[in-house]
């Protein structure tokens, strides 16, 4: 009997107590931001002749744009060789013109902003020297031989 | 009876002279016949009708050149009156070539972020000009191509990349908001113009580059505007000296400055010379009045009457204008045409502003408001004559050492000037932001930003944790 009273109260107990837990979001928002111009990140890699690239677009007021430019050795290593901070204001635009090498230039872009998640995207431009440009525009190209 | 007929007509004849010789007493003090004879009317008839004085037209100059160069890199070329280098004429060459030998392919909305990708060349012009007067001024009003536009905002010249390739010509009516398009096949113009663009970007490479605000997304802007973009974290330059027209006379200002407006006089010898008590310098003859004021500026007035009025046009009140402006010879540094404005009580009015090294030069608000000037320079034309002119007397020229920066950049302005707007979410568009030099009362300027918000011209310094100045009441 008193086994019984004590599962009777303690099962009470249980159902008078609030739940505390709630359905909340597991992570919070990404940070907007809208690639407008020129360069972005849909591709891994691009190619220019180009000594230089413009990243432009939209973000809230707030967000920190943070660009790094990095030259690629042929083994795959990384220098840093530019780095760009721009703070978004009333105007909610961003733009930075970033400098090439010839050769590959890792590009990494950040925004970021408080009570956000950061917005990362990468990309790869392949800056070809522009000699190679003149003489792909003066030369007839014949399949199978050599310029 | 035959010396009483002789008699009688030798009356007739002498009659006829007295009324003769009376006329052209008249007409010669009234009106300006340097140069004429009795016959003159005569050996100057055309079909039946007196001929006056022909009147030329001549192109209206872009306020800006903008040469694309197919990769989102632009720049940025101020012609002003001594022409825009060679891309100039290239330009016009093409365009001309174009519209006679091409075809109208058709008119649509403007698409302009898709016209500039290519190698081009852009005018910008500072006001709608109408279409017939500019055309008029190139030498092709003929053409049954242009009958249909209306007032021209944008010329966009995209020559034939190679021999198989088709050359494109985009005008952008200002009236409908809609581009005609032009196409022909390779031609030697279009040839010429693309390796003109193409020797331009090797000679430019470390000029300043600019990015197109339509081109990058940024619809904030009310039109597509071309603003510089640096790689580096700031851009260096260097500041510029503003030198007095009468301080460069030295001791002999007199004769200096008797020999340098000589060419607003017709008359060398009858023109007088004098100096007033504040300074001011007066040269003048019978009709024309030259100042020169030691606060700055400079005055020209015409008084003699317009005895044949001639009918003036855009193109022909311009040619005027320039013509004018050659025989100022204190006139030493470059003007670019910025405004045209219609007068009622005195004609029309070309406005020019001041530009070196293809960066505009514009006055402070207080220098403006002392000396009673909007521009640079202000031109009055009626009946295709010039009547009044007023100019701000000082040459400029850059100073040797690059020791002055900008590390605020287009989007660091105009975020200054929307915020010192006030309410943020008021600013409905921004017209324009011109990166120039600023002029005020000092004797050496540095580069600010101007930027057209709302209305409203905000300069905003180039250095960083330097103050806002003064905000302008300034429409755009």
């Amino acid at each position: 009997m008193k086994k019984m009273l004590m599962g009777m109260l303690v099962g009470f107990m249980i159902c008078v107590s609030a739940s505390i837990a709630y359905a909340g979001s597991a992570q919070a928002a990404q940070v907007e931001v809208g690639i407008t111009g020129d360069l972005d990140f849909e591709k891994e890699k691009v190619s220019t002749f180009n000594d230089s690239k413009t990243l432009s677009g939209t973000a809230e007021k707030g967000t920190t744009i943070n660009i790094i430019v990095y030259t690629k050795s042929r083994l795959g290593n990384l220098t840093e060789v530019e780095n760009y901070s721009v703070e978004v204001g009333d105007s909610n635009l961003f733009s930075q013109a970033v400098g090439l090498s010839v050769g590959d230039n890792y590009i990494e872009f950040k925004a970021t902003k408080e009570g956000y998640d950061n917005y990362e995207g990468s990309v790869t431009v392949s800056r070809k020297n522009k000699a190679i440009k003149t003489k792909l525009e003066n030369s007839i190209y014949i399949p199978g031989g050599s310029l | 009876m035959k010396s009483i007929k002789f008699s009688r007509i030798k009356n007739f004849v002498i009659v006829g002279l007295i009324f003769a010789a009376v006329y052209q007493t008249g007409t010669l003090w009234l009106g300006n016949y340097t140069g004429h004879n009795f016959f003159y009317s005569i050996l100057n008839t055309n079909n039946g009708l007196r001929s006056s004085k022909k009147t030329s037209a001549t192109l209206i100059d872009a306020q800006k050149i903008v040469v694309g160069y197919g990769n989102k890199y632009f720049n940025l070329i101020y012609p002003g009156l001594m022409g825009g280098k060679d891309i100039l004429p290239k330009t016009n060459g093409f365009i001309t070539s174009l519209l006679e030998n091409g075809k109208y392919v058709t008119t649509e909305e403007t698409v302009l972020e898709q016209y500039i990708g290519q190698k081009c060349v852009i005018y910008d012009f500072a006001f709608d000009v109408s279409a017939t007067q500019y055309f008029i001024g190139m030498g092709t009003v003929n053409n049954d191509n242009i009958k249909g536009i209306n007032s021209i905002s944008q010329i966009i010249a995209v020559p034939a990349a190679g021999k198989n390739d088709v050359s494109y010509l985009y005008i952008v009516d200002a009236y409908t908001g809609k581009t005609n398009i032009f196409e022909a096949n390779s031609s030697v113009e279009s040839e010429k113009l693309y390796s003109q663009i193409e020797e331009l970007e090797g000679l430019n490479v470390d000029s300043m580059k600019y990015i197109s605000t339509r081109q990058s997304g940024f619809n904030i802007f009310k039109e597509n505007t071309f603003v510089p973009q640096w790689t580096q974290s700031k851009y260096q330059y260097a500041a510029i000296n503003k030198i007095s027209t009468l301080s460069r006379f030295g001791d002999d200002i007199d004769t200096e400055l008797e020999n340098a407006t000589s060419g607003f006089f017709d008359n060398y010898y009858t023109k007088s010379l004098t100096k007033d008590s504040n300074g001011v310098y007066m040269i003048s003859d019978d009709n024309t009045v030259v100042k020169y004021y030691p606060q700055g500026t400079m005055e020209y007035f015409n008084y003699q009457s317009s005895a044949n009025k001639t009918e003036q046009t855009l193109s022909t009140a311009y040619y005027a204008c320039k013509e004018f402006l050659k025989k100022d010879g204190t006139l030493k540094t470059k003007m670019f045409l910025s405004d045209v404005k219609l007068n009622k009580s005195d004609g029309l009015v070309f406005c020019f502003d001041y530009c070196i090294n293809d960066i505009p030069i514009f006055l402070s608000e207080k220098t403006k408001e002392n000396l009673s000037i909007e521009h640079a320079a202000e031109v009055v034309v009626e009946s295709n004559t010039v009547k009044k002119y007023k100019r701000y007397a000082y040459d400029f020229e850059a100073l040797p050492s690059h020791d002055r920066w900008v590390d605020v950049d287009f989007l660091g302005a105009m975020n200054q000037a929307i915020a010192s707007e006030g309410d943020q979410g008021s600013v409905t568009e921004i017209g324009d932001i011109v990166l120039a030099y600023y002029v005020d009362e000092s004797s050496e300027s540095g580069l600010k930003w101007f930027t057209y918000v709302d209305g409203e011209i905000h300069t905003v310094d180039t250095v960083k944790n330097v103050s806002n100045q003064d905000v302008a009441e300034d429409g755009k």
